[in-house]
């Protein structure tokens, strides 16, 4: 790394030393220089390398700031104070620059897909279809949307991007009401407000997209858990992996329901789960509109 | 004594210059995936961006109360201009990964980019992060000094004024490159440690359980898998070698001896990731990444077949008009 090996496209050495200057560095004719020039070749004066080093610095911690806050955050606290405190400093920075990712691939444990399955009925027939079995329900193909759809979106970056906005739809999702809510710290009830009212804009703009579509339709969104199965479903009981039993609709509330629900998906860390009997999880309470 | 071999390990580390020609080979292929980014968003342009997008820029604009991310798309929703807007930004994609104006492009075509990321907040992934984090440290580097139109010109201009000063054959050292490089190189160990201790965090990544659960997760899986669930040994073995490489990557990439096993596991990984898990843009450009621990050198040798076909030709056959 630290030897001096300029050397010219014959492989001489460079006779008159290394170079002193940026504008030296841009070498003369037919020298090929590795980047392994002694440090006599650096070419930025003190003072410059100075100035760097601090901006290098500062950059390198808005790099770390964001995946060591989201790595510090419990049920209890939104972050450790240390690490709350230099993300909060940096922030500005972390946003504007779009450094703000916890880089949590596949961690900690590889999850079910979400899906967002999508009924479009007439505006004469109010009433909704009323399964969560996917595959076994024969609707008339413009009656019907799910996203993520491999047969209707590709290439595959596309069909990603789908599938993000239907994670990204479970992700924000915030239940339709809190049951004893005299009782629920102020704070809370404000924050579930503010989540459920992000949630329900999400949930208009999908809706608008499809009736803009689809005129003279109502449309009702359904969450769609996937769940994985484990290894002797598939193998020795022969499930496929789009198998209508892995296709659970979610909980839109009331929020003890759904409390349970979250629950079980944060504190068992993702058991394989075991098969779903067939059919509808819930059918009550539903919140779309 | 040991602060004085500090900063001159220091100065070394981030100020030593060094050639382009690793970054050169990365702005090549991240110029081009930016195109196929953005020439994707085109292919459902109302359904993500227009006045019906299924995140509309006033949602968007509300996710983003509170914090300090902005940008100009979340004020028009007009097709036309949205239109323009993804053309030039898939245009200056091509010329960045072709090097034309290089030094001008790049920082165009990552501002535009960043606006498309702050605007479709929701609908983006790791890809995007990757993208946006390399083409940001090329702004700081020289990356059009090799393997571009730039060079081409320069070489042609240096030539046809009597000059040799340009050559095709001559290589550019720069600070910048080193800079750049630094940069790609920590902000990926940064990436690969805290996605490793994500899954030290996980139960399954121990168990090997991981590697069933994401060869069964159907909307990510391009071919099927599920045989692997007859062989419990190499589930476990694939889990446990993701597990180890990830959160061990920051250290053994930097040592020569550990390089290129550690990068070989990289590519092995982000390979099986793009082919299997159906992420292929993902994988590519997670490949493309890690060569930036290749040296400027190593990649010249590497290359040596086009250095000796493609690159010079043009120098050799100027060199020798003039001769």
């Amino acid at each position: 790394m630290n030897t001096k090996r300029i050397k010219n496209v014959s492989g001489r050495q460079w006779s008159n030393g290394p170079p002193r200057s940026e504008s030296d560095l841009h070498a003369p004719q037919g020298v090929v220089a590795s980047s392994g020039v002694s440090s006599a070749g650096i070419a930025w004066s003190g003072r410059a390398r100075f100035i760097a080093s601090v901006l290098i610095g500062l950059h390198l911690l808005a790099v770390a700031a964001e995946p060591l806050r989201f790595f510090s955050r419990s049920p209890e606290n939104f972050a450790a104070a240390d690490t709350a405190l230099l993300r909060r400093a940096l922030g500005p920075y972390v946003d504007a620059m779009y450094l703000s990712h916890g880089y949590f691939f596949f961690a900690p444990n590889p999850g079910p897909a979400h899906l967002i399955e999508c009924q479009l009925n007439p505006e004469s027939d109010s009433t909704s279809i009323e399964s969560a079995n996917i595959s076994s329900v024969a609707l008339d193909k413009s009656q019907w949307k799910i996203f993520p759809d491999r047969k209707d979106q590709w290439p595959r970056l596309l069909y990603h991007r789908h599938f993000m906005l239907s994670e990204f739809y479970h992700t924000l999702f915030a239940p339709t009401e809190l049951e004893n809510i005299a009782e629920i710290d102020p704070r809370v009830v404000e924050q579930w407000r503010e989540d459920r009212r992000i949630y329900e804009s999400l949930q208009d703009c999908i809706k608008q997209n499809l009736i803009n579509k689809h005129p003279s339709h109502n449309v009702v969104l359904k969450r769609i858990q996937h769940e994985l199965p484990n290894p002797r479903t598939v193998l020795v009981d022969r499930w496929k992996l789009t198998d209508p039993r892995l296709y659970n609709e979610l909980l839109e509330g009331p929020v003890k329901e759904v409390a349970k629900e979250v629950k079980s998906q944060l504190s068992t860390p993702q058991v394989i789960p075991e098969p779903m009997v067939p059919g509808i999880i819930q059918t009550e309470n539903r919140g779309n509109r | 004594m040991i602060g004085r071999d500090f900063l001159k390990g220091w100065n070394i580390f981030w100020f030593e210059p060094r050639a382009a020609t690793t970054l050169a080979m990365i702005r090549i292929a991240t110029g081009a995936m930016l195109a196929y980014i953005h020439l994707v968003w085109c292919m459902r342009l109302e359904d993500f961006f227009g006045p019906n997008a299924f995140t509309t820029g006033a949602f968007s604009q509300s996710l983003h109360r509170g914090d300090y991310v902005w940008s100009y798309l979340w004020f028009t929703d007009s097709i036309p201009l949205l239109w323009a807007h993804q053309i030039v930004a898939i245009v200056l994609s091509i010329l960045m990964s072709i090097g034309f104006f290089t030094r001008f492009v790049i920082p165009m075509i990552w501002f535009m980019t960043l606006m498309v990321c702050h605007r479709m907040t929701g609908l983006l992934f790791g890809l995007d992060q990757i993208v946006m984090m390399v083409t940001m440290y090329l702004i700081v580097a020289r990356s059009g000094d090799e393997f571009s139109v730039d060079r081409y010109i320069a070489s042609h201009e240096s030539n046809a004024s009597g000059g040799v000063q340009k050559s095709c054959q001559s290589a550019y050292l720069s600070t910048s490159n080193t800079i750049a490089t630094r940069f790609i190189q920590i902000h990926l160990c940064i990436i690969y440690l805290f996605g490793g201790l994500g899954k030290m965090r996980g139960e399954t990544w121990w168990d090997g359980s991981a590697v069933w659960l994401s060869a069964v997760s159907y909307e990510y899986q391009s071919f099927d898998l599920t045989w692997i669930g007859k062989f419990p040994v190499l589930m476990a073995l694939a889990a446990h070698i993701t597990l180890f490489w990830e959160t061990f990557y920051v250290c053994l990439v930097w040592p020569k001896v550990t390089r290129y096993w550690v990068l070989a596991i990289a590519v092995g990984v982000h390979a099986g990731i793009g082919l299997f898990l159906g992420m292929i843009t993902f994988g590519w450009m997670m490949i493309v990444t890690n060569a930036v621990f290749i040296e400027p050198e190593t990649m010249r040798r590497w290359l040596g077949f086009l250095k000796s076909n493609l690159w010079t030709s043009g120098a050799v056959t100027s060199e020798s008009a003039r001769n």
